[in-house]
């Protein structure tokens, strides 16, 4: 069956604005002041680049909010047990963040079809989940790049029925969707590009690039250049902010912390 | 999507023309329209008439939806007592963003927001929605005709999602986004309105191959192909003349650049014309 046709006019649409701040002014400040409500927001980026980490901290800052948060965990590494210290490193006492920690709904997806599943109840359930401000999906491209290439475009499919139902979740419920997926070679010797292919390409608001600093001081021989803890977020993709922003910001054992001598810099002009 | 739901829509999407019209219908048709005229000059430097079909296509984040918001606020703006449609598939439409840009063609606030309660917007979280919601409104414009643009961002989507419900067999797919661009075109035609419509390239490379067929592409009066290029976005314009039109040969291929800011798109420099 198909579902319900909305119809209104520009003026019956008078929503609060809801942003999500996760007090990295400069990463908020990339897009408007923190996580729009309402829209759908894309962390992309190598593996082990911080993506799970800024998720965490949009987590946290969600709790701290007096908001509820859903996770859906495709790869198991959303640790709960992190998000509690990083409650407790911002003052908060163990009973204070037990009972934050009650708003947090952590789910463990293994297909696309429970992920749409999952949506699917969030979206008919709106009085249980009143109060939801941000969901988690981490990470999307462990669930659909396995079926992507699966005959029948069954991958591409089930691709664009997520992103539309994300999409839906998150402008009828006001809350921010945030999906991490990773980064591919485009081509032989070319640049890096979201995975997922050019099905997804379109699909989210918003899209933060992730990269990280190399050091470049000279370590033993036959030794890789070792990662610092400095990243670089890149605004690629926007419907209400200058792309080409980025901001910098440290992935530490405490958490993601605001770069000490980082620089906002703007995209060059024309 | 159910086989059921599949063929209630094709039977509405068929083309049961009526063999006569009531007068009602007649003098709705034959009223003079609004002239979109200095309106979208730069998208369409030739002015757009009743029945012109205009499609905006390019990669994910080259700035379809916010050329597209510009030809919705330019409509609005143009008359005071117009309508526009806007149907939103792909969600990526801001109203305080549509605000922003009225404020640039009128002269206060409050016109804006009376320019904004004009515009009626439809969403749609599934093609069969669309084809319900566009039929519906070509049958309301048959009695009322005083819609001046329909906007559509986009309509493909929601291509993959029918393309793996519709089975294996392409032409299935391909049959049932013929039909949307038929729709469409009926749209234009007999509703006497412009059509701008987004389109995101499902393909990578210029493969010619168009998802909504041949027949909708041949029905397209302007083509306008984005790409972003070094902090900006380079829009081709094709134009296709039409013998109906008494106006001197528009030029068939027309550059230029653009750039996105606060205040909306700013138009760049001429790369080409009259090639």
């Amino acid at each position: 069956m198909a579902s319900k046709l909305f119809l209104h006019s520009c003026q019956g649409t008078r929503k609060r604005s809801y942003m999500l701040v996760v007090s990295l002014i400069r990463v908020d400040g990339l897009l408007g002041g923190g996580l729009p409500a309402g829209d759908l927001v894309e962390l992309c980026g190598p593996s082990a680049v911080g993506k799970t980490q800024l998720c965490l901290a949009w987590a946290a800052a969600a709790l701290l909010a007096g908001a509820r948060v859903l996770v859906a965990d495709a790869k198991c590494e959303f640790s709960v047990a992190r998000c509690r210290r990083l409650l407790r490193r911002r003052g908060r006492s163990a009973q204070e963040c037990d009972r934050l920690l009650e708003r947090l709904q952590y789910a463990q997806v293994f297909s696309m079809q429970e992920l749409l599943a999952l949506l699917e109840a969030v979206r008919s359930r709106r009085r249980l989940h009143a109060g939801l401000r941000l969901l988690v999906v981490d990470s999307l491209a462990a669930l659909a790049a396995p079926l992507l290439a699966s005959p029948g475009f069954i991958g591409f499919g089930l691709l664009t029925d997520v992103g539309t139902t994300l999409k839906s979740v998150a402008a009828e419920c006001r809350l921010t969707a945030l999906v991490t997926n990773d980064l591919v070679q485009s081509e032989p010797g070319g640049g890096e590009r979201p995975a997922l292919g050019l099905a997804w390409l379109h699909v989210p608001h918003h899209r933060l690039l992730l990269s990280r600093e190399t050091s470049t001081a000279p370590g033993p021989l036959a030794q890789p250049p070792r990662a610092g803890p400095r990243r670089t977020a890149t605004l690629a993709k926007s419907i209400s902010a200058p792309c080409g922003t980025s901001a910098d910001f440290l992935v530490t054992g405490a958490g993601v912390e605001e770069a000490p001598t980082a620089q906002k810099r703007s995209a060059p002009e024309d | 999507m159910t086989s059921r739901a599949c063929r209630q829509v094709a039977m509405l999407a068929c083309d049961s023309s009526p063999c006569g019209e009531s007068g009602r219908q007649l003098l709705a048709r034959l009223a003079p329209r609004p002239d979109l005229g200095s309106v979208l000059t730069e998208l369409c430097p030739h002015h757009p008439v009743p029945g012109d079909i205009v499609e905006i296509s390019g990669p994910g984040g080259s700035g379809k939806t916010q050329l597209l918001m510009e030809c919705v606020a330019a409509a609005l703006s143009c008359d005071s007592t117009s309508a526009v449609v806007l149907l939103d598939t792909d969600r990526h439409v801001r109203m305080p963003r549509l605000l922003q840009l009225l404020q640039r063609h009128l002269p206060s606030a409050a016109a804006a927001r009376s320019a904004a309660s004009r515009l009626e917007l439809l969403t749609a979280t599934s093609s069969q929605q669309a084809r319900v919601a566009l039929e519906a409104l070509l049958a309301r414009l048959e009695e009322h005709a005083g819609v001046l643009l329909l906007a559509v961002d986009s309509l493909s989507a929601f291509y993959w999602s029918d393309r793996h419900a519709l089975g294996r067999v392409g032409e299935r797919a391909d049959a049932w986004y013929r039909q949307l661009g038929q729709q469409l075109v009926r749209l234009a035609g007999r509703g006497r309105l412009v059509v701008v419509a987004t389109r995101h390239s499902l393909s990578a490379g210029a493969t010619g191959w168009h998802h909504m067929g041949a027949e909708w592409s041949a029905a397209v009066t302007r083509s306008v192909c984005l790409r972003p290029q070094q902090g900006a976005v380079e829009a081709t314009l094709r134009m296709v003349a039409r013998t109906e039109v008494a106006a001197p040969p528009p030029p068939s291929l027309w550059k230029r650049r653009f750039v996105i800011t606060d205040e909306g798109v700013r138009w760049l420099e001429v790369l080409a014309d009259n090639e």
